[in-house]
């Protein structure tokens, strides 16, 4: 189990082994020839169905992907300092650099900000310049609201759209007459602008039961009537705004984190760690807001008619424990390379990471559980429609293409690793360790596809242009906190803490 | 008779039931559980004023099975739990809430979530304290004033007399080569 290694504990002056700077060519080059990897990505999305929108829901799953990592990095930090702990010491370096990947993100982040801009609504219906009142993601549930029943059984041959209204009138057959007439009510509607709908927010008979509203399904008049409620909040020069904040926040307090450290392996001051330790909690106040309401902009608002308060902790819950999967193996890739000694980023390092990577996957599932009981409980048709598009039910005859994934999801993000991360002999074991945090970095982004895709597509939908996002983010991402791991020691070198850290030892 | 177990019988004779030695520093009392351990002792303890790292390997302490315990009561939890929302809502008195199943996973997961953390809980608390054999109100180590320093700044190193290796005078001397402040015999 333990190895009989003797308990000495380092001189706080002297140097610690990784002193060692990464160099930054060997891997930056490939990385930023990952990039490239967005190209075919445009090329596959440009010649599909859905054109650039496509390629636009694929970008943002991946880019939400990496911010998390980004996110759950500087939260790692504000924590580490707010406990002052000193088991974290020496891992703590590499969360500063990966935290340092915010100015990056923030430039990877504007061609979502100009989509929103260019208002084609594609992506965030909220954002559709008045021109375009149809929500562009109509081909799955705004369509019943263009045109007759009629029109809908006709379109329902082309296998992909329309499949929600199909299932729905085919589970609620008797009302068949009811959902006619609900569709000629909202075909009525149809014609206007959003001007209208929001004038029609003052008719008492357009409510969610006023035409017999198909349970599990939100009409295109209904979300604009949401939508038109919330465009207070809801709008591109706003979203813009606080997009801006959010970014000035974080890459604000990872530059200060990193800097502050950085300076420390010089001058070994002590005042460098007081000074950290009283930006933390503002750090964790600022993180806590702007993460949630990100959460609520990003993917949240994909479905503006939507709304669920715990979904910025379902964000953050993701982006710790993929922060918490990444640390173990990017430190088990720069252990193994001889770039961090193995006894300063020890055995016992690595166990108590792989504790928090356990106590993050049971938190997630907490998170996720507790947002699906409160609105499967109420089953209020304004909440659940989120959840019936993901098939999310124990109903068979509710279940859709998606089922499989939030099924998937309950399963291989939560039970298997739950029981696989258990023992304490798998964290202290780095192949193992490492096996389970690949596997929930991977379940984190089809967590994220989940939460996303839907939003365009009623069918499961995955290929070429998810994963080369993926791949073409990643290599930016990895660019990034290459080249800035590159700058500096890969170790906090005179850190108050950094003896402690090293003589580190669980009971 | 297992240390310490108070006996029926008043006793009039004392009677040899361990050997003590103190120490004086983490290194002497890692060096000599080291020694003890090698020596083959199986029923001996070290008594140290705070959580000595690396002793349970000097002292070839092997895992405890009390995580296994926990997932016993764990497992005993999440079943009894689920049992009981079923016994209560589904079968002995069925109830129809909110439209929902009358056995429905999900309305049932808080109960089984919190079933589970109890049970498996007790098993970490009760088993903790049978593992120990705690409560435990007397020991002839207590009788001892140079024990009482273990709480202070003293390391103790405790072989049993029930142990088969044990013998007076060898385990004296061997308790004395390691090093030790001083040697006692500890009699109830």
């Amino acid at each position: 189990m333990t190895e009989q290694d003797t308990t000495q504990t380092p001189d706080a002056s002297t140097p610690v082994t990784s002193a060692i700077k990464m160099r930054s060519g060997k891997l930056c080059i490939p990385a930023i020839g990952a990039m490239g990897a967005l190209v075919p990505a445009l090329i596959f999305a440009a010649v599909g169905n859905n054109g650039l929108t496509r390629f636009m829901f694929a970008y943002i799953i991946s880019y939400a992907f990496f911010l998390s990592i980004s996110l759950g990095a500087l939260f790692f930090i504000c924590i580490q300092h707010v406990s002052r702990a000193a088991w974290s010491v020496t891992s703590r370096r590499i969360a500063e650099v990966l935290a340092m990947t915010m100015p990056v993100l923030a430039i990877a982040f504007l061609p979502i900000a100009g989509n929103v801009m260019l208002g084609g609504g594609d992506v965030y219906p909220w954002a559709a310049s008045h021109e375009h009142h149809a929500p562009a993601y109509g081909d799955d549930h705004a369509q019943p609201a263009h045109g007759s029943t009629t029109d809908d059984h006709a379109a329902s041959d082309n296998s992909e759209n329309n499949h929600a209204p199909l299932s729905a009138s085919d589970a609620y057959a008797p009302d068949e007459k009811k959902v006619a007439d609900a569709h000629q009510a909202v075909a009525d509607h149809s014609d206007h602008s959003t001007t209208k709908a929001k004038s029609s927010l003052h008719a008492p008979a357009v409510s969610l039961e006023g035409h017999g509203h198909i349970p599990g399904v939100i009409d295109a008049h209904t979300e604009a009537i949401y939508t038109a409620k919330k465009a207070a909040y809801l709008n591109v020069p706003f979203f813009i705004i606080r997009w801006i904040i959010f970014f000035a926040v974080w890459i604000g307090l990872s530059f200060a984190f990193w800097k502050k450290s950085v300076q420390q392996d010089t001058t070994g001051d002590v005042q460098l760690t007081r000074q950290m330790e009283r930006l933390a909690p503002l750090g964790i106040c600022l993180f806590a807001v702007t993460v949630t309401y990100a959460a609520f902009d990003m993917i949240m608002s994909m479905s503006p008619a939507w709304f669920s308060t715990i979904f910025g902790v379902y964000y953050f819950t993701g982006g710790m424990l993929s922060i918490f999967a990444t640390l173990i193996v990017v430190l088990t890739v720069l252990r193994n390379k001889g770039l961090i000694d193995k006894t300063t980023v020890s055995k016992e390092h690595m166990h108590d990471h792989g504790k928090f990577l356990f106590g993050f996957v049971v938190f997630w599932a907490y998170i996720a559980f507790s947002q699906y009981m409160l609105i499967w409980y109420a089953s209020l048709p304004e909440t659940t429609f989120w959840f019936v598009a993901r098939g999310a039910t124990t109903v068979a005859k509710d279940m859709n293409s998606w089922s499989i994934v939030s099924i998937g999801l309950m399963i291989c993000h939560f039970f298997i690793p739950f029981i696989g991360l258990m023992s304490r002999h798998i964290k202290r074991t780095n192949q193992t360790l490492v096996f389970w945090a690949v596997w929930l970095l991977v379940f984190h982004w089809i967590d994220l596809w989940w939460l996303i895709m839907p939003e365009m597509s009623v069918e499961v939908r995955i290929g070429i242009v998810e994963i080369c996002c993926l791949i073409g983010l990643g290599g930016l991402f990895t660019a990034a906190a290459v080249w800035v791991g590159s700058l500096n020691a890969l170790v906090p070198q005179k850190d108050p803490r950094i003896a402690e850290s090293l003589a580190f030892k669980n009971l | 008779m297992v240390l310490g177990m108070p006996t029926n019988k008043p006793q009039t004779e004392p009677k040899l039931v361990a050997m003590l030695a103190e120490f004086d520093s983490v290194d002497s009392i890692l060096a000599a559980s080291e020694k003890v351990r090698d020596a083959g002792y199986t029923k001996w303890d070290t008594h140290t004023p705070f959580p000595v790292h690396g002793i349970d390997d000097a002292m070839g302490i092997k895992p405890t099975i009390l995580p296994w315990l926990v997932l016993g009561g764990g497992i005993t939890g999440c079943l009894g739990g689920l049992a009981l929302a079923w016994y209560t809502n589904a079968f002995e008195y069925p109830f129809l809430t909110s439209g929902k199943p009358q056995f429905s996973l999900p309305a049932n997961i808080p109960v089984i979530f919190e079933t589970t953390v109890l049970l498996a809980a007790f098993g970490a608390v009760f088993g903790m304290l049978g593992l120990n054999r705690l409560p435990w109100h007397y020991n002839p180590l207590f009788k001892k004033k140079g024990f009482a320093r273990v709480t202070n700044d003293r390391f103790v190193v405790v072989i049993e007399a029930s142990d088969p290796l044990f013998d007076k005078t060898r385990t004296g001397d061997l308790l004395s080569s390691l090093g030790a402040i001083c040697v006692e015999e500890v009699e109830d």
